[in-house]
């Protein structure tokens, strides 16, 4: 079983060195508690490939349960960030909404169309009101929607990360049921293959 | 009757629009999203890829042997079973071939752009070793039930093939089954059915049929909506009573009929448009796997990038094929063989016919008459493939395209519920006895009847949470017992396979 081992231990050590990496940098909101998520779910993963390659009954049965609360702590991680994800992409239509607004609030000035000039300017900062109600310290600029954009595939990628360690735990809990695996850890009644 | 249904139900669409969601409703919104995001995408992926590996591509060496075994070359009438090859494949297919093919592939498409097309149909591959796997178990370890029905599917094989200590899995499996059987494969067909119908014909019935049922309000539609979902529930429920040899014979027409009616229209359209077919295949190619390209949409400009055509063509592609649900299985068990390598093989070609296939047309289609492009919202995807069918066609022949979809979804939503029905019925039998298969039934067939008429909000979410979930179990099912079904492999292409006719 040791290659359960291995393989759970490159998933943890592997998983903690690309969340390094990935740590974010242009960073609006992502923060919240994927980032704790994602540490428990490495940590469990860590400790059962210690318990994998001893052959008892107990070792399997602790093992296989923290590779489940594994697999649940990276799929916590992920959620916590997908709902994330959705606040940073509803910013960044709001970001992309102000500009053309205001896009069109310089072209109605320069056409002196007054009427539009007063409802597009109405538009305009009740729409930004919004966003700034979102996230306080937004700036309507190619900048910050360039800092919004950049946040939301930062999210994508740390997305992927935590959805691939949850692949990795929960292929290893799925190949620990296997009837030759089962009697190996000493199930006597493990079905025959 | 009409007037006694009108009251008593809240009738066809959401109560009010202005309310908005409640806090539960968005939570199973988020659930089911999650549920159905991108761990769960790659595990299936995951899955698929690591029996290609292992079985050395099965699905591009094979495909002749299958392509064999479902013109009933391999076909043992006298084998423990119920249906035959065909009939199984067919029977699994009206489950798959549905909403997804349709709507799925335009909103995969406006939201990844045309590469994320190129992607599904890659995942669709992926997806045939998948199946091939889960069926080819499916056999292995099937049972016959006290009334002389067969049993099989994820419930045996977790059971039976990982051990008792491992019977909480299959339980938990047929559960998720039993209630995502009255959600995504019942009352969302049945409800997207009625809204395709309403839709396209409610204002062509004649005017004497609609006045009679008049009552208040948008009675016209409502009334409609209750005939329909009584017609459809009885038609469902006479093919249902038969068990798997009335599905297996209704679905052995009513697939191919189907699926020729659908991709007959898309090549009617990818034949007008010959000459652009060499150019839009490049885009779909470059745009899968190199550049990214920017689309005026709602909201501003919005760049597509690979991983976003990645990531949607992957999520469309296992929401058409459901390779690694778990479901298709329980319909190939039923089939008359005695070597289950032979069931897995045609089962492999369902998200071949499914994905690659027909998912393909839908996505040429979209792609060459640029509505992809054009169309305002991307959550409307029926109503985009429909519009792309139309304006593919000649001025004057619009209306044949937009036909063809509807009628397209009204086929493919009966067929997955009599399909579904099956799934939820074994499940049911697993779970309780054969004893309970007629309640089951007839609750199904009341709910049809519930789905054509009223907006299941929070319960279809809740339902498309448990489909997802049934992956999981049966994941640990495959994964569990892969050197079984490599060790089955192997053997039965030791052996000689002589065409049996």
């Amino acid at each position: 079983m040791t290659k359960f081992s291995i393989l759970a231990l490159l998933g943890a050590l592997g998983g903690g060195v690309l969340l390094w990496t990935l740590l974010p940098t242009a960073a609006i909101w992502i923060d919240g508690p994927w980032l704790a998520w994602a540490i428990a779910g490495l940590v469990l993963l860590l400790t059962a490939s210690i318990l994998i390659p001893r052959p008892t009954t107990d070792s399997w049965k602790r093992a296989w349960g923290l590779l489940w609360l594994a697999a649940i702590c990276f799929m916590g991680s992920y959620s916590s960030l997908y709902l994330l994800h959705h606040r940073v992409d509803h910013l960044a239509s709001q970001v992309r909404e102000v500009l053309q607004d205001e896009a069109a609030l310089a072209k109605a000035k320069a056409e002196g169309r007054v009427a539009d000039i007063e409802s597009i300017t109405q538009d305009l900062n009740t729409k930004r009101a919004e966003a700034l109600a979102s996230y306080p310290g937004l700036v309507f600029d190619e900048r910050g929607k360039n800092r919004v954009e950049a946040s939301s595939l930062e999210l994508t990628y740390l997305e992927y990360m935590v959805s691939v360690l949850f692949v990795f735990a929960f292929f290893i809990l799925a190949w620990m049921t296997a009837p030759p695996v089962q009697k190996f850890y000493g199930f006597t009644a493990a079905p025959a293959t | 009757m009409i007037e006694f249904f009108s009251a008593v139900l809240p009738l066809a669409v959401p109560s009010s629009a202005s309310e908005g969601p409640s806090a539960l409703e968005s939570f199973f919104d988020s659930a089911a999203d999650i549920a159905w995001g991108l761990p769960f995408i790659l595990m299936l992926a995951a899955v698929g890829l690591y029996f290609t590996l292992r079985l050395g591509f099965t699905q591009f060496r094979r495909m002749g042997h299958a392509i064999a075994i479902g013109r009933g070359k391999y076909d043992e009438p006298d084998a423990p079973g119920e249906v035959t090859h065909f009939q199984a494949l067919c029977a699994a297919l009206s489950a798959t071939v549905g909403v997804g093919n349709i709507g799925g592939v335009a909103t995969a498409i406006w939201w990844g752009g045309p590469g994320a097309a190129i992607w599904m149909a890659l995942f669709g591959l992926l997806g045939m070793m998948t199946k091939f796997a889960s069926c080819t178990l499916a056999i292995k370890y099937r049972v016959t039930d006290e009334e002389g029905h067969i049993i099989g599917g994820p419930m045996e094989f977790l059971s039976r093939g990982l051990g008792k200590r491992f019977a909480w899995l299959a339980t938990m499996f047929a559960v998720c089954a039993v209630i995502a059987s009255f959600g995504g494969g019942n009352m969302v067909q049945a409800n997207q059915m009625a809204t395709a119908f309403t839709h396209e014909f409610g204002a062509s019935l004649p005017s004497g049929m609609t006045e009679s049922f008049a009552l208040v309000g948008d009675m016209q539609t409502n009334s409609i909506r209750i005939i329909l979902g009584l017609v459809v529930a009885v038609l469902v429920g006479l093919v249902i009573i038969g068990g798997i040899k009335r599905i297996g014979r209704v679905a052995g027409v009513l697939v191919p009929v189907m699926a020729v009616f659908y991709v007959g229209g898309a090549l009617t359209v990818i034949f007008i448009h010959i000459d652009e077919v060499p150019k839009t295949l490049g885009t779909m190619f470059s745009l899968a796997f190199g550049g990214d390209l920017t689309r005026k949409a709602a909201g501003g400009a919005v760049g597509l990038t690979v991983l976003q055509a990645l990531t949607w063509g992957a999520k469309r592609a296992v929401f058409s094929n459901e390779a690694g649900l778990g479901s298709a299985p329980i319909a190939h068990a039923a089939a008359k063989t005695h070597e289950p390598v032979r069931e897995g093989l045609i089962a492999m070609l369902g998200p071949f016919i499914d994905t690659v296939i027909i998912c393909m047309m839908t996505a040429l289609v979209l792609t060459l008459t640029g509505v992809w492009e054009t169309f305002a919202d991307g959550s409307q995807g029926a109503v985009m493939t429909k519009l792309a069918f139309e304006q593919g066609l000649p001025e004057g022949y619009g209306w044949i395209g937009r036909y063809t979809v509807a009628i397209g979804l009204i086929l493919f939503a009966i067929s997955t519920a009599i399909s579904w029905s099956y799934y939820g019925d074994r499940c049911v039998t697993y779970l309780f006895g054969p004893k309970a298969v007629m309640p089951y039934r007839t609750v199904y067939v009341l709910f049809l009847f519930l789905g054509a008429n009223i907006d299941g909000g929070i319960v279809w979410k809740f339902a498309d949470v448990t489909n997802a979930a049934m992956a999981f179990w049966n994941i640990i099912g495959l994964l569990g017992l892969s050197t079984v079904v490599v060790a089955l492999y192997k053997d039965y292409f030791s052996r000689p396979q002589e065409p049996l006719e």
